[in-house]
């Protein structure tokens, strides 16, 4: 069959509706992988464009070491833009008038990504420059003009060199929680760095070198320079974890939840591409007869296929671009950015999704029409043989598995998970099998409506067990959906498992993933994992001093090795108080060690100690409310107390009477006579006095 | 344009002819015998009636002889070609280029109008003058203003002209007709049938029809009755004996 015939033929079957099964089963499965994929896409660029700015720069190498000129060299020489900043603490001096400030010396190409705002007046909007400091300026944060009486023009020392307040800073991009991102900024040259006469060594400095350009360079440049271990290598994903880690997720489950919906849309186009099939029997049988060889019928359709898969294809990219507008749309009140255009991988990606759907799940059926009999012509009771099985499942597992391991990038994942598949399929076909079996014998004692029914079912066994296997699949691929969901938001095991990790490693790994409650079988546990170590020791030693006193108040003391409170100022040992709720459990307080912090500030080694906690003051408040109907009822006792008595005392009494289970209130500061308490009583609603006078 | 044979092309050489031919099937019930030893030629131009009863084995004959399936043994010639020795692929061309059917329920294809069904098998060949050639077929039927109606927009009797026409589109040698009139009321049938001998004579075809209307059979030249799966003797060749 010529060209012209075959789109003759295909465009008949479109008008009469022959096709428009199969070509809506395709669009759907382009549509939603496009929809998602452009979706996910331009999200993932805004987020990495906003987080690349919070670097101000694509990447950063960081170091207390001042960045080898070596390496900006070849920076440059792969064609990336470079910059370099300084930061350091120091006094800064105006007149009488001091303060510890966080310096920034920056040189002209500063920042890379981002923007810095000025203005000339402090606390104002400010308007985004392309400059830096010019040298012998400074720039400085609006807190810094009331403290230090400053104004636009005003001299500041910077160490030995004295420089000019040339603008208000407003804001800049990579202004982080660094530990010598401390106090206010000053904003400055780099060549102004030498006549401070500041870096000296042994000076708290850290120097950055900010880099752009394109990714592949950009990587290129990380494996070629010998970073470790004195630089470090920054990027959105290392620097922000939360935000790499939430992307990994929001990709996964969106891909996956996209390819769930491909699979699904996959088995339809297999249905619709055997519905199509065998309405075409006859078609095939006739044109057999009129001289049409099985080359001719197989060549014929299988670029008809291809017609219907490529206008599906792009009717479904179209259909996908108007989806996720759609999708941007809806959401646009939680999407704070402003999202960039796509790159052309989402288009691609439906385009091969729709493809490959069209070849696995739709070819087989269209391949087995060139196995029509022409003499079904004469003789209708002709039947066709069956589709080989073998050629449909193949090729339709070999399609969702390339799809699956396109997806995920995971082999094994995707053939345990197709496996799986497999086994369910043939457990509940077997099951499936026998229920239809078992519903002949119900059959012969049912009414003559059921009796034919079952009949019918009987009848069809084979293909109506496919049946209940295919939906039973499509219902059990939109469960799992929903359990991905859940697990991807629950679990770090996921993602531990998704790593490439020596079997031995990722045991120890869930070993300390499970491993969390009495102190002392927790770090039995971490010893035979991980051996002896000093600081399981150290545990011991805290748990056993900090468990006498929790045991006296009541209070149990569990050991979490996996705790996590993502609080970067706590570089020691960390902990939470959880309270139980009428519900479940409430976090009412977290705090930890930060002796790092206290000796950057600048304590003596032997000093430099701290520990902090916050209570979370509404959950606690809300606890109260919950447990002790008492909370929200008037106090009952004033307990009040001279000029003679301790606040001590009056406390311990307060205690006394909340012991005994009555609302206590106590006079916030001493009186003179037990008539001006009694008078304070009456004005509190007639409540009792508890007066203290020695 | 269509050609029409001359009479001197006509009565010359066999066209189809079967010898020792056989078709065995396998039943659950063991082998079946539906056609056996079965010998015959027919010339070109002629019009032949297969006739039997139902199960006799005449349309499994027509099939064979028309290429649209394979004996278990023997051999089968249509024209030069040896259908026994050919493959599908092969038949199928042999069919495409000598060979055209009228069936007894149309089997026109419902997603085409009367126009497109009728310019398939010309299309099929590649030729390009596909629609000026269904349209004078068309013609010659009487569907002039049907050309672009569906099958089911057509009568029983239209549709069956819309498949005569077809039939003859691809100007065959040999036309094999399988219960022509088999779906339509008498009245219709004597209409299709006188329009496809007028045709046949027209176009110099050799016609092979499987009916079992013998009033329809006694106007062919010809009538070869099968039962069970074997050529039963005519009077006349019965007499000659």
């Amino acid at each position: 069959m010529n060209m012209m015939l075959v789109a003759r033929m295909a465009w008949r079957d479109v008008r009469s509706g022959e096709m428009a099964l199969l070509l809506v089963a395709l669009l759907v499965a382009v549509g939603t992988v496009t929809s998602i994929s452009l979706f996910v896409d331009r999200l993932q660029s805004a987020l990495l464009e906003e987080s690349s700015n919070f670097l101000a720069a694509d990447r950063q190498i960081s170091s207390s070491q001042a960045i080898p000129e070596a390496f900006v060299q070849q920076a440059q020489q792969r064609g990336l833009n470079t910059a370099q900043t300084l930061v350091f603490p120091s006094m800064v001096f105006a007149g009488d008038l001091n303060q510890l400030v966080s310096v920034k010396a920056v040189d002209a190409t500063y920042p890379l990504r981002g923007e810095l705002i000025v203005g000339s007046e402090p606390f104002q909007r400010g308007a985004p420059t392309d400059t830096v400091p010019e040298p012998g300026t400074v720039w400085l944060d609006s807190r810094l003009f009331p403290a230090m009486n400053l104004g636009l023009g005003d001299t500041i020392e910077v160490g030995m060199a004295q420089l000019t307040v040339a603008s208000v800073l407003i804001a800049e991009p990579d202004r982080g929680g660094s530990f010598f991102d401390l106090g206010p900024r000053l904003l400055m040259n780099m060549q102004d760095v030498e006549a401070t006469e500041v870096v000296q060594p042994g000076s708290r400095l850290s120097y950055r070198l900010l880099l752009s350009g394109a990714e592949v360079e950009l990587e290129g440049l990380r494996e070629d320079l010998p970073l470790k271990p004195n630089f470090n290598w920054v990027s959105v994903r290392e620097s922000s974890p939360r935000i790499g880690r939430a992307l990994d997720r929001a990709e996964s489950f969106l891909l996956l939840g996209g390819l769930l919906g491909v699979l699904l849309a996959g088995i339809a186009v297999g249905l619709s591409a055997h519905r199509y099939a065998q309405r075409h029997f006859d078609h095939v049988g006739v044109l057999k007869t009129l001289g049409a060889t099985p080359t001719q019928i197989l060549r014929g359709f299988m670029s008809l296929l291809l017609m219907v898969g490529l206008a599906a294809i792009g009717l479904g990219l179209l259909l996908g671009s108007l989806l996720h507008v759609a999708i941007v749309e809806i959401l646009a009140t939680l999407i704070a950015v402003e999202l960039p255009l796509p790159t052309a991988r989402p288009f691609l990606l439906g385009a091969a999704t729709g493809l490959i759907c069209a070849l696995a799940f739709a070819m087989p059926a269209f391949i087995h029409l060139k196995n029509v009999e022409p003499m079904r012509v004469i003789r209708r009771d002709l039947g066709v043989a069956p589709l080989s099985r073998w050629l449909s499942y193949g090729a339709a597992a070999g399609g969702s598995l390339l799809l699956l391991v396109w997806y995920t990038k995971d082999f094994w994942l995707t053939l345990w998970t197709l496996v799986s598949i497999v086994s369910i399929c043939v457990v509940f076909g077997v099951l499936a099998w026998a229920l239809l079996k078992g519903g002949r014998v119900a059959g012969m004692q049912a009414k003559s409506g059921w009796r034919l029914a079952l009949a019918g079912l009987q009848r069809r066994r084979a293909e109506n067990t496919a049946q209940i296997l295919i939906f039973g699949v499509a219902i059990m691929l939109l469960l799992v959906m929903v359990l991905i969901r859940t697990a991807l938001i629950d679990f770090d095991r996921l993602g531990l498992d998704s790593m490439d990790l020596d079997p031995a490693v990722r045991r120890q790994l869930v070993t300390l993933l499970d491993n969390r409650g009495n102190p002392e079988t927790v770090l039995q546990d971490l010893g035979s994992v991980f051996g002896e170590q000093p600081v399981f020791a150290e545990l011991g030693r805290v748990c056993d001093q900090i468990g006498a006193a929790a045991a006296e108040q009541g209070v149990t003391i569990q050991l979490d090795p996996t705790f996590q409170p993502h609080f970067e100022l706590y570089t020691g040992l960390v902990f939470q108080l959880v309270c139980d709720g009428i519900a479940a459990p409430v976090v009412i307080a977290r705090g930890g060690r930060y002796d790092e912090l206290v000796r950057r500030c600048g304590a003596a080694e032997h000093m430099g100690y701290g520990a902090g906690f916050s209570l979370a003051i509404d959950p606690i408040r809300e606890l109260i409310n919950d447990t002790n109907p008492k909370a929200t009822q008037e106090a009952d006792i004033l307990v009040a107390f001279s000029t003679a008595t301790r606040l001590e005392t009056a406390m311990a009494r307060q205690r006394s009477w909340h012991e005994q289970g009555r609302v206590a209130v106590m006079a916030l500061e001493p009186l003179e006579s037990k008539e001006m308490a009694q008078q304070l009583a009456n004005e509190k609603g007639s409540v009792q006095l508890d007066w203290i006078d020695p | 344009m269509l050609r029409k044979r001359n009479e001197k092309d006509r009565m010359s050489r066999t066209v189809v002819s079967a010898e020792s031919l056989e078709k065995i099937v396998q039943t659950s019930a063991g082998e079946l015998v539906i056609l056996d030893g079965i010998d015959l030629e027919i010339n070109q131009g002629e019009t032949v009636a297969v006739v039997g009863a139902s199960g006799s084995g005449k349309t499994t004959l027509l099939g064979i002889l028309a290429g649209l399936d394979t004996a278990s043994a023997g051999a089968v010639k249509l024209l030069d070609a040896n259908l026994t020795d050919l493959d599908e692929e092969a038949r199928a061309l042999v069919r495409g280029q000598h060979v055209g059917f009228v069936f007894q329920s149309f089997q026109l294809l419902a997603s085409l109008t009367a126009l497109e069904n009728v310019m398939l098998p010309v299309e099929l060949r590649g030729d390009t003058m596909a629609q000026s050639q269904a349209q004078a077929l068309l013609e010659k039927v009487g569907l002039t203003d049907r050309l672009d109606h569906y099958p089911r927009q057509l009568s029983g009797g239209e549709q069956q002209r819309v498949a005569i026409a077809r039939a003859f589109a691809s100007n065959p040698t040999v036309l094999f007709a399988d219960e022509p009139t088999g779906n339509l009321d008498t009245q219709t049938g004597e209409l299709i049938c006188q329009l496809l001998f007028d045709l046949n004579t027209e176009f110099g075809t050799t016609l092979v029809m499987v009916t079992h209307d013998l009033a329809l059979a006694a106007r062919c030249g010809r009538t070869i009755s099968i039962s069970g799966g074997r050529i039963v003797p005519s009077q006349s060749q019965e007499a000659a004996k």
